[in-house]
């Protein structure tokens, strides 16, 4: 599979204090790649240096095999990538203009054109279509989220928890879309806690206090005891 | 999406009949004068609070570098009148451009920053030791361009470009990026939004709307002082009346200049005490049951305010 986003050697941090230690990260072409770790392991971090919210301390990033590192956020979205925040929506806009936001750089036939497939993507917003994103539920929302994000065409749709706030039910019709939208060609880095997201993960990292801890394929993680010190602090085989 | 558009072109219009047959109807064209320059002041309120979430107290500094530019144009570098009033909007331009260090605070922070920053521009102009340019403390006298009925004609064209560009912002891509920089600049990054850029557009943007109305004030007065173009109250009526029809609409800002400055010009002049007790307690009627001031009467209702 071709190489589509790589970060190596990342070193990342708030003011003076470093949260991210020497990261090497991959995700190929059409690839599903899960960042596991618990509460204040450094994911929203290290998605948010990924993406240009935040300055890297050192390393390199790659998109294409293109360093993007001193890219602008906007160039960074026009050549591709995508990003889901946690909230992700305006609240005061209405699902229609935030879709519209979504496709800021495309033309307006294209923006109706999507907006359409997204629609039929997420239908649950499509009947919300006049209705301000404030008035949406935690699930719509998060539907809307990813519809906003995904109306600029992206290769690559970076998302922080996107699981957040949601009920077991959501969290699997939210894995199930993310799996139509893969075998479209998309390439998803998800920064999540939970584990349900293994299901559709080709890859795996696990983050542990601003360190890779693992990376590998899922049956690789299984017989690793990353998840469980990451986790626990323990390791799984001493219980 | 056509009808929205044709509520728009239609307020724009009304605006224009309303302001240009005013002063046949109504004797006091002084009145009707100030009134445009404070609903345009309030729509530059309107694009840099209700759009962009910055609450500007120190707005009139730009008014008053506006007025101070026209009136140095016109005394020193002997200019004509329009000339003037279109070096008094890029000397707002320049003061803006200055202060755009302003934006990277938020909130109060930026209320204040931004007052003080009016404060000092006022402390400079009416410095004694400028006398020779800016009449220091004793002011400036236009009376050789003094034109009040060319000068009514330009503000209502500024009013209605004013407005215009409240309605641009409506209904467009743009105007949403500022709600969405408003609300959250990350998301609105996300989408791929220049959110320092077009923050600074919008601030230079407001600030040369309010030192263009600034120069055409000075020269429809013709005689003025620093504390007439600096005064504070110019700012806080602005804002008042923004926030009380309903900012990031575009009649919200016209609706609340005409009732307040009307009430203002019924009861505030000849009965001030009166009018400070019903002023106080419309303002705090607004925060405490209409926080999004009177057009979200409608909006709640599902209503479309242009």
């Amino acid at each position: 599979m071709a190489k589509l986003f790589r970060a190596t050697q990342l070193d990342v941090g708030y003011g003076k204090m470093q949260i991210l230690w020497d990261i090497e990260l991959e995700v190929n072409q059409g690839e599903r790649v899960l960042v596991l770790g618990p509460n204040g392991a450094g994911k929203s971090t290290l998605l948010q240096s990924l993406v240009g919210l935040m300055q890297i301390w050192r390393g390199q990033i790659f998109y294409h095999e293109d360093p993007i590192q001193n890219l602008r956020i906007d160039h960074r979205i026009r050549k591709g990538i995508s990003f889901v925040s946690e909230l992700g929506v305006v609240p005061s806009l209405t699902v229609e203009d935030n879709l519209r936001l979504g496709g800021y750089y495309s033309s307006k036939r294209e923006v109706l054109q999507r907006m359409e497939e997204m629609y039929e993507e997420f239908p649950a917003i499509k009947e919300k279509r006049k209705a301000l994103a404030g008035s949406l539920s935690g699930g719509q929302r998060k539907m809307l989220s990813t519809a906003k994000a995904l109306m600029s065409h992206p290769q690559l749709l970076i998302m922080d928890e996107p699981s957040s706030g949601l009920a077991p039910l959501l969290v699997t019709e939210v894995i199930q879309i993310l799996s139509r939208f893969q075998k479209q060609g998309l390439s998803f880095l998800i920064a999540e806690q939970n584990v349900k997201f293994l299901d559709i993960a080709d890859k795996v990292y696990v983050l542990d206090a601003g360190h890779i801890a693992f990376s590998g394929t899922v049956e690789e993680l299984k017989m690793n005891d990353a998840l469980n010190r990451a986790y626990f602090g323990v390791s799984g085989h001493s219980s | 999406m056509r009808k929205r558009m044709l509520a728009n072109v239609l307020i724009i219009l009304l605006l224009f009949l309303l302001f240009a047959v005013g002063p046949s109807i109504y004797q006091n064209q002084s009145l009707i004068f100030q009134m445009m320059v404070f609903m345009a002041l309030a729509q530059g309120v309107n694009i840099l609070y209700g759009f962009t979430g910055y609450l500007p107290f120190g707005y009139v500094g730009f008014f008053g570098i506006g007025a101070y530019g026209a009136a140095i144009a016109v005394n020193l570098l002997h200019v004509p009148a329009l000339v003037a009033v279109i070096l008094g909007g890029f000397s707002a331009l320049l003061a803006g451009l200055v202060l755009s260090p302003l934006l990277r605070l938020s909130g109060a922070y930026f209320s204040i920053g931004s007052l003080a920053a009016s404060e000092i521009l006022y402390n400079v102009v009416s410095n004694d030791s400028l006398q020779p340019i800016t009449g220091g403390p004793y002011g400036v006298n236009l009376a050789g361009i003094f034109d009040e009925q060319t000068s009514y004609v330009v503000m209502l064209l500024l009013l209605v470009l004013a407005t215009a560009f409240v309605t641009y912002l409506r209904s467009s891509r743009f105007g949403m990026s500022l709600i969405a920089i408003r609300e959250d600049p990350v998301s609105a990054e996300m989408a791929g939004i220049h959110v320092v850029r077009t923050r600074v557009f919008v601030w230079l943007a407001t600030a040369v709307l309010a030192g263009l109305v600034g120069a055409t004030y000075a020269w429809h007065i013709s005689v003025f002082y620093p504390n007439t173009v600096f005064d504070l109250s110019v700012s806080i009526f602005a804002i008042v009346f923004t926030l009380f029809g309903g900012g990031t609409t575009v009649l919200g800002p016209v609706v609340g200049t005409i009732l307040l400055y009307g009430l203002y010009n019924a009861i505030g002049i000849s009965s001030p005490q009166y009018f400070q007790l019903i002023y106080g307690v419309l303002i705090m009627a607004l925060v405490l049951f209409l926080p999004n001031g009177l057009m979200s009467l409608l909006t709640r209702r599902g209503i479309y305010v242009p």
